[in-house]
Parts: structure tokens; C-alpha cells; sequence
């Protein structure tokens, strides 16, 4: 079975390493992406709260192409952000004949329409529920032994989509089991980053949030975090020198994402998996699972 | 964008509490949307972080999400994301897509992406006519 794959503005830029990991953990696990050719962004949160219809004009648009370039195929993403904003678009266009008629009018001017025919998936939701335990525990060839993960989802994964649980979702630390991972009990697995407050003149919280983040997964005995959404990675890792000055803490705490650490367990190698590009080194800590 | 607006979005809300209870931001000694739910003036909107859990535990059910944007057009935004909409308006993209992303993507044996959205964005977003496009 085939899915359409939305890539997201993050991973042509500041995450590249997530979309590099994906496209090889999809390949090693027999699972065909096909990108979405021509897409465009998500609109992001922000910009929703300033302009909704734009932002349902745009998601509507790759929905849209979606629909018209591989009719019956799931769109996956990888972003919780660009996941929330897609689902909600297919939700509100579902039940509000005025605004379908709104965004329909939009995208009939690039003759295009969009029917409501596309489910929007997550890729972690993908691999947990569609290929599930089995089909991926045969693939994997390094179990992650003895590495004490903590599994942070953030907000959008599982509120308000209803895929998981929406506080203690359970979808991640699944996967890092099958894989071998001692996975920490993290009971703020799906408690925010901050999101777009950090590059706000909102700040101060968003630190304070990351603080607390990175001091339960540490207190814990994780030796990494990983993460599933480019904007929770940017907010824990990035930001680990301005916590530590803020709080006068030692933070130096390697972030990987889940298609990182399920690709090192599959036998893939550190180029194809973007390692060697984050900004707390994961190099020794990934070097007993790596050939 | 919202039939009836704030009204009657908060027609619902009984003003429990259990919102702010669970408001991340809150916890942390700031004031958001929660606050302003329970009549109190000293709040941002643009503090909300959407993590959605105050919507998740409101037994009325009420839309939050959808009350906190709706304050957020009340207050002036912060300017990172005035910029960013500008971004995301002018080149359909929040993060544009420089012109050496090609040649990288070849060095990692990936198809090459389309730079240039050919116009589209701004003829989509012309084409709503209506107050959201004018603001």
C-alpha cells in the first residue's frame, strides 16, 4: 500500500535529518511514501489564528493534489503541527458547508477541487498501527539495548486528533520497545514544548516549559529524548544553552528523532539517517548500536 | 469565521475552572485564554501555547481552541509571527525553500522539489475575496 508523503517546510530546512531518516526507515521497512508533488506549507499555527481561511485554502490545496494524484492513498506527514492543521481542514470542511464552498471557490481558480477523500495520518500512527510489531521487529537487526530513551510526543500528535491517548499517549514508547529501547516512564510525553511562544516575544515561558521538560527526562535517567515533530526537537535541543543559562542548569542532552533511532535499529548507517547534524552530539551514546 | 462569534462560543462555558487547572502556561505563573474564560482582564491570548488540553478537559465541551483565536485578532500579534504569515502568503512556503536545495537533495539521491509555486499562492488567496485577505 502506497501513502502520499507531505514532507513540511521544517524538513527542507531546519530538520533535514527527519526527512532524510524517514525516507530511509521507509525504504529498509518496505513502506512506499510517494511525495506530493508541488506541495505547499501547512500555513503554520500562527498564522491560522490571523487568517483561518487562508490556512484551510492552503491545507485544502495539497489535500486537493493529494486527492488528484493518488486518489485512495492516506496523506502521511511527519510534523505535529503540519498533522493538526491538515486534520482539522479535513474536519471543518466536513462539517461546514460554507466554508467548503469558500475554499471551494478559491481552489477552483488553480482548477482544482477537493472531494474530502483524503485521511491524514501521522507516520508514527502509520508505522505502530499498519505495519505494527511484527513486521517491524523482523527487520530489525541492532536492538537498542540498554539505551534509556524517553519518548516525547508534545501537544498535536494526540490532541486533538483522537489517534492516541491524549495525555499519555502510548503510540512512541511502544515503538522504541519493539526496538529494543529501555524507555523511560515520561509522564510529560505529551506536555508542550512552548511551540511557537519561543520565537515570540512569549519566550520566557516557553523556556521555562522546555526546563521542565528536559529536568524530568534527566531526573528520569534518560540519556536521550525522541521526538516526533520538528518543532518539539527545535524547542528541547536548540534551545539547551538558553535553559541552562536562564536556570543556571548543565543540560547537554542528545534529541533524536524516532525515525533516527528506529533506523540506527535497522542497521542503517549515520549519513542516511542525518546523524552527525544535531546540536547536542548523539555520537557516542549511538556508538555501541552502530557497525 | 465562526458562526456567531464569541458569544456563542462561550455560551456554554460555566466557568468551572477546570481549564485553568490544567493550563501549562498557568502553571507557570503566566495568563492566557483560561484566564480570560473566568472574567479576568490581566491575560494574552498570544500566550497560548494551543496544546489543546484545556479543550480536552472541558466538560462542556466548549471550543477553546476556537475562543482563543478569536481573542488573538483582538490583540496586536507578535511580530516574529506577522512575519511569518508574510512568508507563508508571499512564498507558500513558512520556511522558503533556498535555490541550492536541489543540488543537496541530488547528493542524498532525492528527487529534485519545484522552486517556484508558478504564482499560485497569490492567486489562491486573491481569490477569497473577504475581510480576512484585506486585514
Amino acid at each position: 500500500m502506497a501513502y502520499t508523503y507531505y514532507p513540511g517546510c521544517s524538513q527542507e530546512v531546519s530538520t533535514k535529518a527527519y526527512n532524510l531518516s524517514t525516507w530511509a526507515v521507509a525504504g529498509a521497512l518496505g513502506l512506499e511514501l510517494v511525495e506530493l508533488d508541488d506541495w505547499n506549507c501547512c500555513g503554520t499555527s500562527p498564522s491560522y489564528s490571523l487568517r483561518s481561511l487562508s490556512t484551510f485554502a492552503l491545507n485544502a490545496r495539497n489535500l486537493g493534489l493529494a486527492e488528484r494524484h493518488s486518489p485512495g492513498c492516506d496523506l502521511v506527514t511527519i510534523c505535529n503541527g503540519c498533522f493538526g492543521i491538515m486534520d482539522k481542514t479535513n474536519r471543518r470542511l466536513a462539517e461546514d458547508a460554507e466554508l467548503r464552498e469558500r475554499v471551494g471557490e478559491a481552489l477552483a481558480v488553480i482548477d482544482l477541487e477537493y472531494r474530502g477523500s483524503v485521511r491524514v495520518r501521522h507516520l508514527l500512527e502509520v508505522l505502530v498501527n499498519d505495519l505494527g510489531q511484527e513486521t517491524i521487529q523482523e527487520k530489525v537487526t541492532h536492538p537498542l539495548e540498554g539505551l534509556q530513551v524517553a519518548p516525547y510526543l508534545g501537544c498535536a500528535f494526540s490532541r486533538p486528533s483522537g489517534i492516541d491517548d491524549a495525555e499519555f499517549p502510548t503510540a512512541l514508547g511502544d515503538l522504541l520497545s519493539w526496538i529494543g529501547a529501555d524507555v523511560v516512564d515520561y509522564p510529560l510525553r505529551a506536555s508542550c514544548c512552548g511551540g511557537i511562544l519561543m520565537m515570540s516575544d512569549k519566550k520566557e515561558v516557553a523556556l521555562k516549559l522546555v526546563h521542565n521538560l528536559l529536568a524530568d527526562a534527566v531526573r528520569r535517567g534518560a540519556s536521550c529524548l525522541a521526538t516526533a515533530c520538528p518543532l518539539c526537537h527545535l524547542n528541547v535541543e536548540a534551545y539547551q544553552g538558553q535553559v541552562n543559562a536562564r536556570f543556571g542548569t548543565d543540560f547537554s542532552l542528545p534529541v533524536l528523532f524516532f525515525t533516527q533511532l528506529l533506523g540506527v535499529s535497522l542497521g542503517l548507517g549515520r549519513e542516511e539517517l542525518g546523524l552527525g547534524t544535531e546540536l547536542v552530539s548523539a555520537a557516542a551514546l549511538l556508538a555501541p548500536h552502530m557497525t | 469565521m465562526t458562526v456567531g462569534g464569541l458569544d456563542s462560543l462561550l455560551e456554554d462555558c460555566t466557568q468551572c475552572g477546570l481549564c485553568r487547572e490544567v493550563c501549562i502556561v498557568e502553571r507557570l505563573g503566566a495568563h492566557s485564554i483560561t484566564s480570560f474564560l473566568l472574567g479576568e482582564d490581566n491575560y494574552s491570548s498570544w500566550l497560548c501555547s494551543s496544546c489543546w488540553r484545556c479543550q480536552e478537559v472541558c466538560p462542556q465541551g466548549v471550543d477553546i481552541h476556537a475562543i482563543m483565536v478569536e481573542k488573538r485578532r483582538e490583540e496586536d500579534p507578535p511580530v516574529a509571527h506577522e512575519a511569518n504569515l508574510r512568508r507563508v502568503l508571499e512564498s507558500g512556503y513558512a520556511l522558503p525553500i533556498g535555490k541550492g536545495i536541489n543540488e543537496l537533495r541530488a547528493i542524498h539521491g532525492l528527487d529534485a522539489v519545484q522552486l517556484v509555486p508558478e504564482k499560485w499562492v497569490e492567486i489562491l488567496l486573491r481569490a477569497q475575496a473577504g475581510q480576512e485577505l484585506g486585514g
